[in-house]
């Protein structure tokens, strides 16, 4: 459970403890925006921050992985966005040196480029599930809690927890096509 | 029903993409069913490949916490349009002009000199004054910054 108080007081080592629970949300979402590794860290550096500015304006009733994944989402989106707006995806391999390897494997261009792609549009369909299908799925599967965990986070039962990210996936599912 | 296997159910999968076990059976229906595959690749992707690359860093950790804004700072706004500083540089002016005016009305002095006290209190406005939005300092900075940056 967050302790709204010392996230709204700004208490930079509870912010320390936030990012240790719920780093991985906010590092998966910039992993499929980022251009390389030095771009990860800036992106992790630039979502926390943001974060952290907009800590007020967190509610404390949902849970803090899934209103994160959404500021790290819109913010790599509004990153991404703007540099594709600047040069073409080719002029960007280009300017890479071809595939770039923060992913440990070595695809061509184009596959990583596909990848990514897909990638993308997965972070964006889960945003667009309604609140507690998102929920479920970032803490289960993102976050990698147990259906315990979630349950008691969520304050609703397992079996709710499993129908949740089901439909959650399946929605996905059609949200991507 | 596809392959003629059933499909397995969405906790299924998660354990199958989790274990990193065979599952023949498992195997079998993705390789025939798109539906279930799809639904895979989603999970996959969302919960990672268990790599640990999505683990942020003790030394990350510090340099994020390093770098963060006082606590009392709230969200800064963001730049202001030149059309703003247009504005404030305009409501500088009037306000020179009308003071410059009424001194002009008590001290005569001419009305070039008037209307130059009216720019020069404008110009101030938008370099050091609280101006039309009350944050035309880091403005003028914020432009000057991003004008440095192009």
């Amino acid at each position: 459970m967050i302790d709204t108080r010392r996230l709204r007081d700004g208490d930079p080592e509870y912010f320390a403890t936030l990012i240790r629970e719920h780093g991985r949300v906010v590092k998966a979402v910039c992993l499929s925006f980022a251009e390389s590794q030095d771009d990860v860290d800036d992106l992790l550096q630039e979502v926390w921050t943001l974060i952290y500015q907009k800590r007020r304006t967190h509610r404390g009733e949902g849970s803090f992985a899934a209103w994160a994944h959404r500021v790290a989402k819109r913010h790599c989106i509004d990153v991404y966005r703007k540099r594709t707006s600047e040069r073409s995806g080719l002029e960007w391999f280009v300017r890479n040196g071809g595939a770039t390897d923060i992913h440990g494997k070595d695809p061509t261009p184009g596959e990583e480029m596909d990848r990514r792609e897909a990638e993308r549009t997965i972070w964006e369909a889960l945003d667009a599930l309604p609140e507690k299908q998102r929920e479920a799925i970032v803490l289960r599967l993102i976050e990698g809690r147990s259906p315990a965990q979630v349950s008691h986070q969520m304050k609703i039962d397992k079996v709710s927890v499993r129908s949740n990210i089901s439909r959650g996936i399946k929605r996905m599912r059609s949200i991507i096509g | 029903m596809k392959n003629g296997t059933h499909c397995p159910s969405t906790d299924e999968l998660i354990g199958y993409a989790g274990s990193r076990d065979e599952d023949r059976e498992v195997e079998e229906h993705l390789r025939g069913c798109d539906e279930c595959a799809a639904e895979l690749s989603i999970l996959v992707t969302l919960a990672g490949d268990g790599s640990g690359e999505r683990e942020v860093s003790e030394a990350m950790i510090s340099r994020i916490v390093a770098g963060l804004p006082g606590p009392g700072t709230a969200r800064q706004p963001g730049p202001v349009t030149r059309l703003q500083l247009l504005l404030s540089w305009g409501l500088g002016f009037l306000t020179g002009l009308s003071s410059a005016a009424a001194v002009g009305s008590l001290s005569d002095i001419g009305p070039g000199r008037v209307l130059l006290l009216a720019a020069v209190f404008g110009l101030l406005c938008v370099l050091f004054g609280p101006g039309q939005t009350g944050r035309v300092r880091p403005a003028y900075r914020g432009l000057a910054g991003a004008g440095s940056r192009e």
